[in-house]
């Protein structure tokens, strides 16, 4: 009996004289039985096989359309493509009325440590949910497998996470508090383990 | 390592590519979501959070990438928000710092997610079987009774069902000891 079929039995509860003698004799096996359990108690508890309701696809798709008209990527591509000049300007007065609003606040993020090369600049709105800002970051080198960038701002040691991203470019992002109340702003490299707060180190700060 | 396809589409915006999308993980995102918040109005509200989310911050998005972990890390952020949003509307004390409140089952939300994907991944009848036997707890007699089907195709199933279920999980507890 190998390591998958002595699992494969514990998880369906079928324990007989050759799983109990592979287990006796398998140091690997025994040290998965807690997370062999877990598995268990997931498997029984009610919330995993609670279901959304089946009408929570539409909702989600009509959150979609409702929101990508705000934000028009394929008009971003009309000012790469030569076109005649009524064109252009029947496309520059879509642009104008499509476009966002001006930003409430414009920050300039320094790279530090090990992204002192890199720039960045955050456009802040003030939303009823909190804030919604636009990131443009240059210059950042990726980040590896198993890591991200993550946006924070911050009032002393209260810190609320605003995204993620993995490389440079422009990102949107959104915070449920204002940066009146949380006025710093940072961006850290955070391996994906789980941890809610800010661990890594650290390549853009206000300070 | 290819681009995918589903987020290349999902990227550009294409509503079809939310749909695909909703209907690979939408059922991880929605147990992560009632793991950590325990409502199912909540739940739903974090599900669609996650999705629009994903779509605001998708041109950032390594197409080459599982879209899996990154999917989960957002709905676990959007869970934590919500939770902290609903624990403001009803505080009283207001002196808790904001980064000491997260949702008591947090912790376990990982795990939540990879059971549902795994879950997702058997065959309706296995899975079936797999309900059956875990969460109403009957004997392969019971479930043969009700399903409908002889005992020792319901073995059949469940040993098949449980033997995909570990090799599917099996990085779980490898991530766990590393």
């Amino acid at each position: 009996m190998n390591h998958e079929e002595f699992r494969a039995a514990y998880l369906e509860g079928r324990l007989g004289s050759e799983e109990e003698r592979h287990l006796s004799g398998c140091l690997e096996c025994r040290a998965a039985l807690p997370h062999l359990d877990a598995t268990r108690a997931l498997l029984a508890d009610p919330t995993t096989w609670e279901e959304p309701a089946p009408e929570l696809a539409e909702r989600v798709v009509a959150a979609f359309e409702r929101e990508r008209p705000a934000r028009p990527r394929a008009a971003r591509r009309w000012w790469r493509v030569a076109v005649p000049a009524v064109a252009v300007a029947l496309a520059a007065v879509a642009w104008l009325a499509t476009r966002p609003p001006q930003p409430d606040w414009t920050v300039d993020l320094p790279g530090v440590a090990q992204a002192e090369q890199a720039t960045g600049t955050v456009r802040g709105w003030n939303v009823q949910a909190g804030t919604r800002m636009e990131l443009d970051i240059d210059d950042l080198t990726a980040a590896p497998p198993g890591f991200v960038y993550e946006f924070w701002l911050s009032q002393g040691r209260n810190h609320i996470s605003a995204g993620s991203f993995v490389e440079a470019g422009s990102v949107e992002l959104l915070a449920g508090v204002s940066r009146r109340d949380f006025p710093r702003l940072w961006i850290t490299m955070e391996p994906l383990d789980g941890n809610p707060a800010p661990t890594g180190p650290v390549v853009f700060d206000t300070g | 390592m290819a681009a995918n396809r589903l987020m290349l589409r999902f990227r550009a915006g294409d509503p079809e590519a939310v749909r695909s999308l909703y209907n690979e993980f939408g059922k991880a995102v929605f147990a992560v979501a009632m793991s950590a918040l325990g409502d199912r109005g909540l739940a739903e509200e974090a599900v669609q959070l996650t999705f629009l989310s994903a779509w605001r911050a998708a041109e950032s998005f390594d197409v080459r990438r599982d879209p899996g972990p990154w999917l989960y890390a957002i709905a676990r952020r959007v869970a934590i928000d919500l939770y902290r949003r609903e624990r403001r509307h009803r505080s009283v004390d207001g002196d808790e710092p904001e980064m000491a409140v997260l949702p008591p089952s947090i912790e376990t939300t990982w795990e939540s997610w990879e059971v549902r994907i795994a879950l997702e991944r058997l065959a309706p009848d296995e899975r079936e079987v797999v309900r059956a036997t875990h969460y109403r707890g009957l004997t392969h007699s019971e479930a043969a009774e009700e399903i409908g089907v002889p005992v020792g195709t319901i073995k059949s199933r469940s040993h098949r069902a449980h033997k995909r279920l570990a090799t599917l999980l099996g990085h779980l507890r490898q991530e766990a000891s590393a």
